[in-house]
């Protein structure tokens, strides 16, 4: 440890890393490693510069650093010798980057006629590689061409526009396979006003054909190796693949920020997409505290989900990207009567793609008014659970009866109004059943944090997190106004309080934040909260209020919706007043209303 | 201190000074420009191919028949206009019961290959010259790709746009003045005021390569084709697929006037030669503008003061110059933590405002 000028301990610079998030705004991070842990010393960040009129991370990227210098002051690094001239501080070494479109490895789109043994080892390498299969047009039979459908599969490339196009042919009996595959890609891709270029992998079993070759080569970065074995008898030898696999990866990197300036020592840095980083992190605080935990990140470009649950990860998200072009605003994705459901008021399909349009426009910017907050809660709720359900089967592949710590990260942490707002974000989002405990990452720093975990360093993931309260939520059902489940809260000290919650409510319980409290829950008996129906039940452990409080769900599993569009919007408001959640109507438009002129 | 803190918070739309583009053949094509060249703003620096509407169909598959049969099958020549359902290749099985390819749009074969009977149907193929959208030096040819060229200007940020690259002379046209009236042939046009459907067919007619607006509303963007897809605007039958011509929103959706600051950059840079590239893909539409006088007004704009517009709230679409941080307000109105900023409006009277619905336009 070290000395600062003001006698405070500091820790040494190589103690500090940082890790960068490129997104609507870039992001820095600094840790310090303290006891053997890095904790987020700071982050701030800047618009970003990567659009027009810039196409250079470098300014967001250096006012970004210099924000966090300001907040850290002299913890933020320490002149050294080898410091930049004039004494100014070295800033900490970049361990990671972090957003929408980073990826370790390139998405891909296979095409093969593999037998399962050989299909399976070449998707094990690519995923060896972090190569993100987004979508395949395979058949084990030797006569691929009548089995898969070539320009169906065009068309998905041209739509999914994956880095990488692997085309893995063994056993082409009529020796055309490369010529067909040139003339697809070609045909279907070459040209295009989009200036779409994906990197073509070749693994072909035979003599490779120049000829096709040469064609794809002046459309595409072609890489092709022939290869040895893949026959039903002989499987796949796949070092040759690999090794090929390895300089598509550096083939894919070197293009990422094409057209775009980007400081060195982010270019180089591992890179990780958003979601990944998040289950990273959602793994570590699952598995450090022994809970079931979620955590919903809220961006106006895209939305992730991820859990950790019974020993393994699920992800699901909306707006997800293989690149680093700008998106359009979530709701531009979202349909507008999954809006209109958490929307107090109708959002007119005109008014909701004017502000999904303009947000798109100028992404840095953020809610002025409560009804722009409003609204925009009511896109982040809409889309989630889109995305949720977005499974085959329609359902959720979080089990939301064991839900122990619910996390709210991304901007909509960070632009909460009100710490209600995140906790029924939260709520209304997952709809946990029986009882959870909801956080905040208020500096959405959870995702850098994951990022820097990936690296393989050891991160105190809890120190970042403000406690929200806890979620008690019945499953059950009975009329509107029935009494549905009566709580209890003794805090250690001060008065006790009891509250009745009818079936369709929603009600928070608050007591002083400094103080543990005792809860016991009495569902009547067409309620559950996890021991069966009508059965009593006491946490097994005192809880704080956070600050939001004990949020008593009475509405029932699944949200149930009144068909008038009047008696929804009624019922919506009623739940926001329940919780104190905005300001009042009156209260919005007064305070929208400049000052002065 | 503060001041240039809340600085740092807010996003600046113009650039002035050294630029880097990078210029990108859209498909095979040739690069007409070594490294170290010097090029103005609008040279050629490539020929090639730009191609629409297109679809790929596996004709032996297709029509169920043997490679060698592919020619006799078809019915239309290579490159010969038909309309949309226009039968194009057609077998007849046994049974009677035939197999065909129809036209999915007016177009063209674009190709049949000899080797495997894949087929490409176009609706429009054109040949291109592609244009040097900034003045300077090819800094790297990346052959059979692209090319990047550094060189000093102003770059101002589209907030949307479609319809591709131009290059040509800025006129100005000023509120209530008829765009065919003024407007030559091949010139890019601004006008300070929103864009209306009228407005642009005029302009069209009067064969400009570009237009500058600084918004538009519903209709017009329905109208124009200027929405993309995704949006899930209702286009009329009538409306084109693509803009007419490439066209660039300064501020964005709705009726909002040019910011006067804006109007002085473009006007400083009237007669010259400009870019503009208008694209679908938020972040990447833009204008160039060459150095000299625009950039000098950059810098004197700057010297009064930031100018920014504010995009969002209930002050959205007003132009004004940064005063300096708000301290005492550590919210938006709507609640959310927020850097806050004055700014003096340049219609009078002073509002607070969080620094991230500002945007910086000199």
């Amino acid at each position: 440890m070290e000395l600062n000028g003001d006698g405070a301990a500091a820790p040494s610079t190589s103690d500090r890393v940082s890790v960068v998030e490129l997104g609507a705004e870039t992001r820095v991070a600094v840790f310090a490693r303290h006891e053997g842990a890095y904790r987020l010393l700071t982050v701030a960040g800047a618009p970003s510069t990567l659009d027009a009129p810039h196409f250079d991370l470098t300014p967001s990227f250096e006012r970004a650093v210099a924000e966090a210098e300001s907040l850290a002051g002299a913890y933020f690094a320490i002149p050294e010798s080898s410091a930049r001239p004039h004494g100014e501080p070295r800033t900490p070494p970049i361990a990671a980057a972090v957003g929408r479109g980073l990826a370790p490895g390139p998405s891909c789109f296979v095409v093969s006629n593999l037998v399962t043994r050989d299909l399976d080892a070449l998707e094990a390498a690519l995923t060896e590689r972090e190569f993100v299969v987004i979508g395949r047009a395979t058949t084990a039979a030797r006569e691929f061409r009548d089995r898969i459908d070539g320009p169906a599969s065009v068309d998905v490339i041209t739509t999914q526009r994956p880095s990488v196009v692997v085309v893995a042919l063994t056993e082409d009996r009529d020796g055309q396979g490369l010529a067909y595959m040139a003339d697809l890609l070609i045909g279907g891709l070459a040209g295009r006003e989009s200036s779409y270029v994906p990197v073509i992998a070749i693994l072909y079993g035979g003599e490779l054909d120049d000829r096709a070759l040469a064609s794809l080569g002046q459309a595409f970065p072609v890489h092709a190796v022939s290869v040895q074995g893949g026959g039903v008898d002989d499987p796949l030898d796949m070092t040759e693949p690999k090794a090929l696999l390895d300089d598509v990866q550096q083939t894919v990197k070197a293009r990422r920020f094409a057209g775009r300036a980007v400081p060195a020592e982010i270019a180089d840095a591992p890179a990780h997409a958003t979601a990944a980083a998040l289950g990273e992190a959602v793994r570590e605080l699952a598995t450090q505290q022994s809970l079931e935990v979620a955590a919903v990140s809220l961006d106006d470009d895209q939305v992730s989900i991820v859990g950790f649950q019974g020993g393994s990860g699920v992800s699901v998200g909306l707006g997800q990207g293989h690149d680093l072009a700008r998106p359009y605003h979530i709701a531009l994705q979202t349909p507008i009567e999954r809006v209109a459901q958490w929307a107090p008021e109708e959002p007119i399909p005109q008014a909701l793609r004017f502000t999904a349009l303009n947000r798109s426009a100028h992404p840095a910017a953020v809610a002025a008014t409560p009804a722009e907050l409003q609204l925009s809660h009511a896109v982040f709720t809409a889309a989630s659970r889109q995305a949720l359900r977005a499974s085959e089967d329609g359902r959720s592949p979080l089990d939301h009866e064991a839900l122990d710590l619910i996390v709210l990260t991304g901007r909509a942490a960070r632009g909460a109004g009100r710490s209600v707002q995140a906790a029924l974000l939260l709520v209304n989002i997952l709809e946990p059943v029986g009882v959870s405990q909801l956080a905040l990452d208020p500096t959405s720093s959870l995702a850098m944090q994951g990022a820097l975990a990936r690296t393989g360093a050891r991160v105190a993931f809890d120190s970042t997190l403000v406690p929200l309260g806890v979620c008690v939520a019945p499953r059950g059902r009975a009329k509107a106004g029935e009494p549905a489940v009566l709580v209890d809260v003794r805090p250690s000290s001060g008065a006790r309080i009891e509250r009745e919650v009818s079936a369709g409510a929603l009600d928070v319980i608050q007591w002083d934040a400094r103080v543990p409290a005792e809860v016991r829950i009495w569902p009547q008996p067409r309620f559950d909260v996890g021991l069966g129906n009508g059965r009593p039940a006491r946490l097994k452990a005192n809880v704080g209020a956070g600050l939001v409080g004990l949020i008593v769900d009475a509405r029932g599993r699944p949200l149930v919706w009144p068909d008038e569009p009047d008696e929804r919007q009624a019922r919506l408001q009623q739940w926001l007043r329940s919780m104190d959640a905005f300001p009042p109507a009156a209260t919005t438009v007064a305070s929208a209303r400049p000052h002065g002129g | 201190m503060e001041a240039e803190r809340v600085r740092r918070a807010i996003r600046r739309t113009v650039r002035s000074g050294a630029l880097r583009r990078r210029h990108v053949l859209p498909s095979s094509g040739r690069i007409l420009v070594h490294e170290g060249d010097d090029v103005v703003m609008g040279q050629v620096w490539g020929r090639g191919r730009m191609r629409a509407g297109v679809t790929v169909a596996d004709l032996p598959r297709l029509l169920n028949a043997q490679l060698d049969d592919v020619p006799g099958l078809l019915k239309v020549s290579r490159a010969e206009i038909v309309e949309e359902d226009t039968l194009l290749a057609e077998s007849m099985g046994r049974m009677g019961i035939g197999r065909e390819w129809r036209a999915p749009a007016r177009g063209m074969i674009a190709s049949v290959s000899p080797r495997t009977g894949v087929a490409v149907f176009v609706r429009e193929v054109r040949e291109v010259a592609l244009h040097c959208r900034l003045a300077g030096t090819v800094v790297s040819v990346t052959p059979g790709e692209s090319i990047v060229i550094e060189g000093q200007g102003v770059a101002i940020a589209g907030a949307l746009g479609a319809g591709g690259r131009a290059v040509g002379p800025l006129r100005v046209i000023e509120s209530g003045d008829r765009p065919e009236e003024l407007a030559e042939v091949g010139e890019i046009l601004v006008t300070p005021d929103p864009l209306r459907t009228e407005w642009m067919q005029r302009a069209v007619e009067a064969r400009v390569t570009a237009v500058i607006a600084p918004s538009a509303d519903d209709a017009t963007l329905s109208e124009l084709a200027l929405a993309p897809t995704i949006v899930g605007l209702p286009l009329p039958p009538s409306a084109p697929l693509t803009p007419p011509v490439p066209t660039l929103l300064t501020e964005g959706f709705g009726h909002t006037r040019m910011p006067r600051a804006l109007q002085r950059l473009f006007r400083a840079s009237a007669d010259e030669v400009v870019s503009v590239v208008g694209s679908r893909q938020p972040g990447e539409s833009e204008v160039l503008l060459p150095p000299g006088p625009s950039e000098a007004l950059a810098e004197e704009l700057r010297a009064d003061g930031l100018p920014v517009r504010i995009v969002a709230g209930p002050d959205a679409g007003e132009e004004g110059v940064m005063v300096g941080p708000a301290p005492d307000e550590a919210r938006a109105p709507s609640g959310s933590p927020a850097v806050c900023v004055r700014v003096q409006r340049a219609q009078g009277g002073t509002v607070t405002v969080p620094a991230a619905n500002c945007e910086a336009i000199a």
